[in-house]
């Protein structure tokens, strides 16, 4: 009798110490930011190789479906391909001029005339890397020296940054999470605006933009590099509708991007803009 | 030694579940728990309070929640059943259903509760409970093919 006594006050004790251990590290994760290098060395050790082998199905899937539509699909790709390459040279000279033509502007303006050099492509591993947040997961940690707050472009616009890193993978969040707010600006008019994630995934929200703003359908969304979080003048997306209800405070605008944020399965991430940390 | 191999293979393909079961949404059941549930249930001396709290670490990582969230609301689940298994055990399956959900539900809670201590961002009530309900009902399967499994194995 008197050693079922003692094994359950063993365990009721255990539980005791475990919950003010787990108490601790929430305080130590939360507070002080303590933790990650236990974050990352977990991640490391036992969540990446899961991941990794776990989107291999998913993967073969995918694969063995574009596989059995590539010969159909090949000529008519390569004959787009041909087109658009040859429209984009066309367009490549005219921007080369412009570009010519704004440093100069730049010059006499005596505004940075800096344009990305180093960017490294990453690869997606899971692009789902949380139930309710848009979290996806790519194979550059910090072996290749990715640093939170890194932005995260596609091949067309914005798609996100970097929120947590370990030493073989790291976490991106996506432009269109709920909670990503990104400063951004109307390239017309060079209106500032905050630009929201949307339950959709290719649709964005700007909110509090107020009725009769200088909006038209179509205009360009860029950031704006305020607030020192994203750097400037990466494309977003376009507008795709204004609603200017006059009952309410505040026009609903709808944003649509330009990058398919979710579904690319290579990122690139850029390098020459570090954001500031309030700490620093 | 089979014991150790049969249930740490159960709880990565857990893991593994769990990630893939990412594109669900808040409705995908929360694996983890109840392959935990089920180990203490059937072998109660299998899982330890002590590693379910690694587990609850390991959850916490995966789901990138803060460290200790999940650790904590995985002993507080774990110190329930195991102080209740002589009691859950002799339930139908159904009736052990039931119990999960309740579990599950004060689990959610707990985490719902930290968050909003915390407040890092902006709640959502919708993407807390709905893994409660979904849970509750894959249990039954789990319950089946974790029951066939030990009793293949032998795990005692």
């Amino acid at each position: 009798m008197e050693t079922v006594f003692k094994k359950s006050f063993k365990e009721f004790y255990t539980f005791i110490i475990l919950v003010f251990l787990s108490a601790l590290t929430i305080a130590a994760d939360y507070k002080y930011n303590q933790l990650t290098y236990v974050r990352s060395l977990i991640n490391d050790t036992i969540i990446y190789p899961i991941d990794y082998v776990s989107t291999i199905p998913r993967q073969i899937v995918k694969a063995s479906v574009e596989e059995s539509q590539i010969k159909a699909t090949m000529e008519d790709k390569i004959k787009t391909l041909e087109d658009e390459n040859l429209k984009l040279k066309i367009q490549l000279q005219e921007y080369q001029s412009l570009k010519d033509e704004n440093l100069r502007l730049r010059k006499i303006s005596k505004a940075s005339t800096k344009i990305s050099e180093k960017q490294t492509l990453a690869k997606v591993i899971n692009n789902k890397a949380h139930p309710s947040k848009k979290i996806i997961t790519i194979d550059k940690g910090k072996k290749d020296g990715v640093f939170i707050g890194q932005n995260v472009l596609g091949l067309k616009g914005l798609i996100g940054q970097i929120i947590e890193s370990s030493y073989l993978s790291s976490k991106v969040l996506l432009i269109s999470d709920l909670n990503s707010n990104i400063p951004a600006q109307i390239t017309r008019t060079g209106e500032k605006i905050i630009i929201k994630g949307k339950d959709k995934s290719n649709e964005l929200d700007v909110p509090f933009a107020p009725i009769n703003m200088d909006l038209k359908l179509g205009d360009v969304i860029s950031t704006s590099g305020m607030a020192n979080r994203f750097k400037a003048n990466i494309p977003i997306g376009k507008i795709s509708s204004i609603n200017n209800d006059k009952e309410k405070k505040f026009a609903e605008v709808t944003v649509s991007s330009y990058e398919n944020i979710g579904n690319s399965s290579e990122l690139i991430l850029i390098w020459d803009y570090k954001p500031k940390e309030k700490n620093e | 030694m089979n014991n150790f191999l049969i249930i740490s293979t159960s709880l990565v393909l857990a893991l593994a579940l769990t990630i893939i079961t990412f594109i669900f949404g808040s409705y995908s059941p929360d694996w983890l728990y109840l392959v935990v549930i089920y180990w203490i249930l059937a072998v109660p001396n299998s899982i330890g309070l002590i590693t379910s709290w690694f587990i609850g670490l390991l959850t916490d990582v995966a789901f990138g929640t803060i460290l200790g969230s999940n650790a904590l609301t995985f002993i507080i689940v774990s110190f329930i059943i195991i102080k209740t298994y002589k009691f859950v055990r002799y339930l139908t399956v159904y009736q052990q259903a039931i119990i999960i959900f309740l579990l599950l539900f004060l689990k959610q809670t707990i985490l719902l509760w930290i968050d909003g201590f915390i407040r890092l961002e902006e709640i959502q009530f919708s993407n807390y409970y709905w893994s409660v309900l979904t849970s509750s009902l894959f249990w039954p399967l789990i319950f089946f093919v974790l029951r066939y499994v030990r009793r293949r194995y032998n795990v005692s």
